[in-house]
């Protein structure tokens, strides 16, 4: 029996550990409400719980002169444990020993459902903002908040400083959810001027044109996505509602024809994910969940259906939760890297990434021959970045020396080809 | 005899017996290359198989009129398996990075090898499937990876 803090007599790391997994945040604090963090100095798991669960009852931050080693190896171990308390508080503490830690404290904040607070912390932190990251996430939780008006500012800020495919789409979904179509169409076709390949805007935007009923313009769209194989690798909920009948299941006939198991409960979320019935989708998974049928494709498929209803913070939680039950689950491990994609949150790839490699090193290499193919197509700011996560997770030398070349020659290339807008635009 | 100590340093021979081994190795001949000698060029005919005894290759592949490594092999690798079992010219350059020593395998000789050793022969097969097998599974992660582009 462990036992920490102020009150010695009665603490009990089991309990504690119990209420905390209970989501009894109030109560597991009150356990250890008197305690300074020096205290807990002895078990770091209940120290940074405590760091935690302190700021989500009294939203203060740490501030004491605890030292504590290898903070890389808890965030690594910490990471998809499922206990976003604990590495709530690590990630406090981090920030509170180095600024950079902003963007992934605030991350974990939006987990937790606290968007104000986050908000709060960038504001209070960084009075004047001009990295377009931060202006990004500001836009995001706002978003969430469902201030339109201040996400659309954030995000119009964070264009003048660069170019972004999400926030183009983010702005002209905005403005569809506000009833201003023409304003979304205006951001739908800026956004694609200047990434014309982006399967999320080519997909929203045709869904768009044919909610508007403009058939033709939504064809010519779905025409370009079938390239792209889209609606039958995942399925994409926003270009299930443009297709064709021969996709339509007869539920009712399906359900009674098979008895539920995951097995059949993941066809019939694919199903309904792949009508855009995202609402039926969810309240059908959950239901199913809480039945016993779960699985990590499960988990992942009501991530999307989360993630295509702009509920951002409950797709990347579903994902994080399965995790803590299926830690080396690959199918979920990718979800959360494609999540993290989409949402713009591109410095957290690199952690999950490390975890794959300790699961199937395989997808590592995966990295650099899915970064040739896209080079090859000339898709180079994507390739890009598949090189360089490859150059910091790769354990393979060779491998590691070529993508940095690689790096090297796309650079040149994007100079080449800026250069040549650029007088494209002179002349 | 020499080729036979190579070998015996592939992962994929762990599970050889020596005489085995021995057997195998005499139907290689070794080849040595100085750096940035051509080894195998692409759309060329060929039906050897190369086992990198010592050394870095490089593999390269024209891409819109461009040269792209593709990759480098250190020593420990298999390439060119695909050429003894079909007639289409090879798909990459292979150039030699470093000063490279390799064993290799034509058809002939492993044609030789099935009709003098079956049994050695079966378990080269064996090898080579797991090679293509492991590749198969990479290209299966690849596309796994390529999608999350394209969901």
């Amino acid at each position: 029996m462990a036992l920490f803090g102020g009150k010695k007599s009665s603490f009990r790391k089991e309990d504690f550990v119990r209420t905390l997994k209970s989501g009894d945040h109030k109560k597991a604090y009150e356990m250890l409400a008197e305690s300074k963090p020096e205290d807990l100095a002895d078990d770091n798991e209940v120290l940074f719980s405590f760091i935690g669960l302190k700021y989500l009852a009294t939203k203060e931050m740490f501030s004491g002169k605890l030292k504590v080693g290898n903070l890389d190896d808890l965030e690594e171990a910490w990471e998809f444990s499922g206990e976003i308390e604990r590495f709530l508080g690590l990630m406090i503490y981090r920030f509170s020993l180095d600024p950079k830690y902003l963007p992934r404290l605030v991350d974990y904040l939006e987990l937790l459902g606290r968007c104000e607070d986050a908000i709060a912390l960038i504001n209070k932190t960084n009075p004047k903002i001009t990295d377009p990251e931060l202006l990004n996430k500001l836009g995001f939780l706002n978003w969430e908040l469902k201030d339109y008006r201040a996400a659309l500012d954030c995000f119009k800020k964070s264009l003048v400083y660069a170019s972004n495919p999400i926030i183009y789409n983010s702005m002209a979904l905005i403005y569809n959810e506000l009833g201003n179509q023409v304003l979304a169409k205006k951001y739908f076709a800026e956004g694609l001027k200047s990434f014309p390949d982006d399967i999320t805007l080519l997909t929203n935007y045709g869904v768009l044109l044919f909610n508007l009923g403009e058939y033709e313009a939504s064809n010519n769209i779905v025409s370009k996505l079938k390239k792209y194989n889209v609606g039958t690798n995942f399925l994409h909920a926003g270009i299930g509602k443009i297709l064709p009948p021969e996709y339509e299941i007869d539920l009712e006939t399906e359900l009674k024809r098979h008895p539920k198991n995951p097995g059949i409960v993941l066809e019939i979320a694919k199903y309904y994910l792949r009508r855009g019935d995202l609402g039926k989708l969810i309240d059908f998974i959950v239901a199913e969940v809480k039945n016993g049928n779960d699985s990590p494709k499960i988990s992942t498929i009501l991530s999307y259906a989360y993630y295509y209803n702009f509920q951002f913070s409950e797709a990347e939680n579903t994902i994080i939760r399965s995790l803590g039950k299926y830690s080396n689950d690959i199918t979920l491990l990718l979800a959360l890297i494609f999540l993290y994609i989409h949402m713009g949150k591109l410095a957290n790839v690199i952690p999950v990434l490390e975890k794959i490699k300790t699961v199937d090193p395989m997808y590592i290499e995966s990295l650099f021959n899915v970064a040739m193919i896209l080079e090859g197509a000339n898709i180079f700011t994507k390739a890009k970045l598949l090189y360089d996560w490859y150059v910091k997770v790769s354990d393979n030398s060779s491998g590691k020396f070529v993508a940095s070349l690689k790096l090297e020659i796309i650079d040149s290339k994007l100079k080449v080809r800026k250069e040549e807008k650029h007088n494209e635009t002179i002349f | 005899m020499k080729q036979s100590s190579d070998l015996k340093k592939f992962e994929g021979f762990n599970s050889w017996s020596d005489k085995d081994i021995e057997t195998f190795a005499k139907y290689f001949e070794e080849k040595t290359f100085k750096v940035n000698e051509i080894i195998v060029n692409e759309q060329s005919e060929g039906q050897e198989l190369y086992l990198l005894a010592e050394g870095k290759v490089r593999v390269e592949r024209q891409v819109m009129g461009e040269d792209q490594t593709l990759k480098i092999l250190e020593s420990g690798e298999i390439f060119g398996e695909m050429s003894l079992f079909d007639n289409y010219p090879r798909s990459a350059t292979v150039r030699s990075f470093e000063n490279s020593r390799l064993l290799l395998m034509n058809k002939t000789s492993y044609d030789k090898l099935r009709a003098e050793d079956a049994e050695v022969a079966s378990k080269f097969l064996e090898l080579i499937i797991q090679t293509l097998s492991m590749r198969l599974r990479q290209t299966n992660k690849n596309l796994e990876i390529l999608s999350l582009w394209l969901i």
